[in-house]
């Protein structure tokens, strides 16, 4: 079987499909920040199938996947880091006592 | 290439960089504050007298009209947090380099984003915009308000960005660039692709996160009342005129040829959140919650005008934002001053503040007049012509719905104005006298000029909207 443009597109789409699922049932913050990266990677696989198929002789989708890496680690850490900082003053990473101001 | 285009973002680079050094070299809270303000006031002199035309980059960088205007409303923006936070934040020595460095470096990614005429860049400046300002939302770290502020805004703002990349991904896959010129050649040349729904919902949602837009707009109260007042300034007026920014050049002009798309969804969704914005600010009791609803609502007016006859609409939200970034920090400077002498953001502890300080409260009565849209602030001008626009194409609902919502909005601006001027003479307040720093007063002072000048002869300012909306459409 040869993979085409399209195997790759279904992945991407379920990857993003996984990624939005476990951002809306994760409890745990740590959780809640994978399944982001699962997100930024969807658009990545994308733009690099995009890239490969549709413009071999350019190289814009790979370079917005490098960008698009850089960018997912920058928000990964400082997200870890308010994490790590909540959770010195709060003792939980539970997304769900995160409820100090509601409605 | 035209390198000299570039020298704004090179200076403001330079401000972030001597700011970084400063706060190495141990200079404390008041030094760094007032180099940033009054480095912020410097470039934003210099330029509003430099205006330069060009293009670089294969087009991918563009200054032009509409980014010279934008880089003034950002600057300003900038300017007057700066002044807000010199003597109103609660942060150590050691830290406030931190705070300013941040501050800097996001208005650095607003001013690339106002120029990026290419997805990649506009897709990096944005979050280099974004991600300084999740790190300010969560700058009081020994507060738990101001931590759970900083996840709120970091979790579903990178959902929203998340969204948003995979609609740009989308559009690169249909049209196999990633330049706005180019994209827009495409849509003329091959017409309209059914995949190009799916995009144009994407990136709708994706910007509706920094324009706090129905069904986007959950994190706006909580990250407002928990971040430190000035940040929260900041990100109702810069950050709301960055994600206009990126909506005007990505929709409005670059998927033009889609734009029975995404018309009827925003005309619906700028009615969704001028309505849920202003009755849900009708029960507030906290002070920045209820500006925070107050910022969803002035979000759906200025989609109101977004939507209208293309030059008139883009020209009408160039002015709006302008107005309303000299209002909202008005509010939230008279909200810095207060919540740092007396610890209280409470609507019903403002009870008498008319008698204590007298002139205060005429401030903010001038900044909660001029967001209902009272003549002669410059809320009236703005919103006439917001919806001036939106009727040039033939909204009369939305008008009608807008002028309904706008009526709505007095009713609980006028409630805040009640507890100033008539309150309960029995009960004597025990909570401390308000001190207003030199600094506050000074950018209180200069709001208020400018809303009322801005308010009387609106003319000044339209006429330079306008050009600079024409020039973007101009072929």
């Amino acid at each position: 079987m040869t993979i085409t443009l399209a195997h790759y597109v279904v992945l991407s789409a379920l990857l993003f499909a996984i990624g939005i699922i476990g951002i809306l049932t994760r409890r745990n913050a740590i959780g809640i920040l994978m399944s982001l990266e699962l997100l930024f990677n969807a658009a990545a696989i994308n733009m690099v199938a995009f890239s490969k198929y549709l413009t071999p002789s350019e190289i814009y989708g790979d370079i917005f996947t490098i960008f698009i890496i850089a960018i997912a680690a920058a928000e990964s850490v400082l997200g870890l880091a308010i994490i790590l900082a909540m959770f010195r003053k709060r003792e939980t990473v539970n997304a769900d006592e995160m409820n100090i101001m509601k409605y | 290439m035209n390198i000299a285009l570039l020298t704004h973002e090179f200076a403001l680079a330079g401000i972030a960089l001597l700011i970084f050094i400063l706060d190495l070299s141990g200079a404390g809270k008041k030094v760094t504050g007032r180099v940033f303000t009054f480095s912020m006031l410097a470039l934003l002199v210099y330029v509003a007298l430099s205006r330069k035309d060009g293009v670089i980059l294969n087009g991918a960088y563009t200054a032009d009209g509409i980014s010279w205007f934008a880089k003034l409303i950002f600057l300003s923006g900038a300017f007057l947090t700066g002044m807000l936070s010199t003597d109103t934040l609660k942060l150590s020595d050691k830290r406030a380099g931190a705070y300013y460095f941040l501050l800097a470096s996001s208005v650095l990614g607003m001013m690339f984003l106002a120029s990026s005429k290419e997805l990649i860049t506009l897709y990096v400046s944005l979050e280099l915009a974004t991600i300084s300002l999740y790190a300010l939302a969560a700058i009081y770290r020994e507060e738990v308000l101001s931590l759970e502020a900083g996840i709120k805004y970091l979790i579903l703002g990178a959902v929203s960005s998340g969204i948003l990349l995979y609609g740009l991904s989308l559009v690169y896959g249909v049209t196999g660039t990633t330049y706005l010129e180019k994209i827009l050649f495409y849509t003329s040349a091959n017409g309209f692709q059914p995949v190009f729904v799916l995009a144009v919902i994407m990136v709708i949602l994706g910007i509706g996160f920094k324009l706090s837009m129905v069904p986007m707009h959950v994190w706006t109260p909580d990250v407002y009342q928990g971040s430190p007042t000035p940040v929260t300034a900041f990100i109702s007026v810069a950050s709301k005129a960055a994600g206009f920014i990126f909506a005007v050049r990505l929709l409005s002009y670059t998927l033009i040829k889609a734009g029975f798309v995404w018309e009827p969804i925003l005309a619906v969704l700028a009615f969704l959140t001028m309505t849920i914005g202003n009755l849900i600010a009708i029960p507030q009791k906290n002070m920045k919650r209820l500006l925070a609803y107050s910022t969803i609502s002035q979000a759906g007016f200025l989609l109101v005008g977004f939507i209208g006859a293309p030059v008139i609409g883009v020209s009408s939200v160039m002015f709006y934002l302008m107005a309303y970034t000299v209002t909202n920090i008005a509010a939230f400077g008279v909200v810095a001053v207060f919540e740092k002498s007396t610890g209280s953001n409470e609507i019903d502890d403002y009870a008498g503040l008319a008698q204590t300080q007298p002139v205060l409260a005429l401030t903010l009565m001038v900044a909660l007049l001029s967001l209902a849209g009272i003549p002669p602030l410059v809320g009236f001008a703005g919103k006439f012509y917001l919806f001036y626009a939106a009727m040039e194409k033939g909204y009369l609902w939305l008008v009608i719905a807008g002028a309904l919502n706008s009526t709505i909005s007095l009713y609980y601006y006028l409630l805040i104005l009640k507890r100033l001027y008539i309150w309960d003479k029995s009960k004597t307040s025990t909570l401390p006298k308000v001190h207003v720093p030199a600094m506050v007063t000074a950018a209180l002072i200069i709001c208020c000029v400018a809303m009322l000048a801005m308010g009387i002869l609106p003319g000044f300012v339209i006429d330079i909207t306008n050009a600079a909306a024409e020039g973007m459409f101009r072929p």
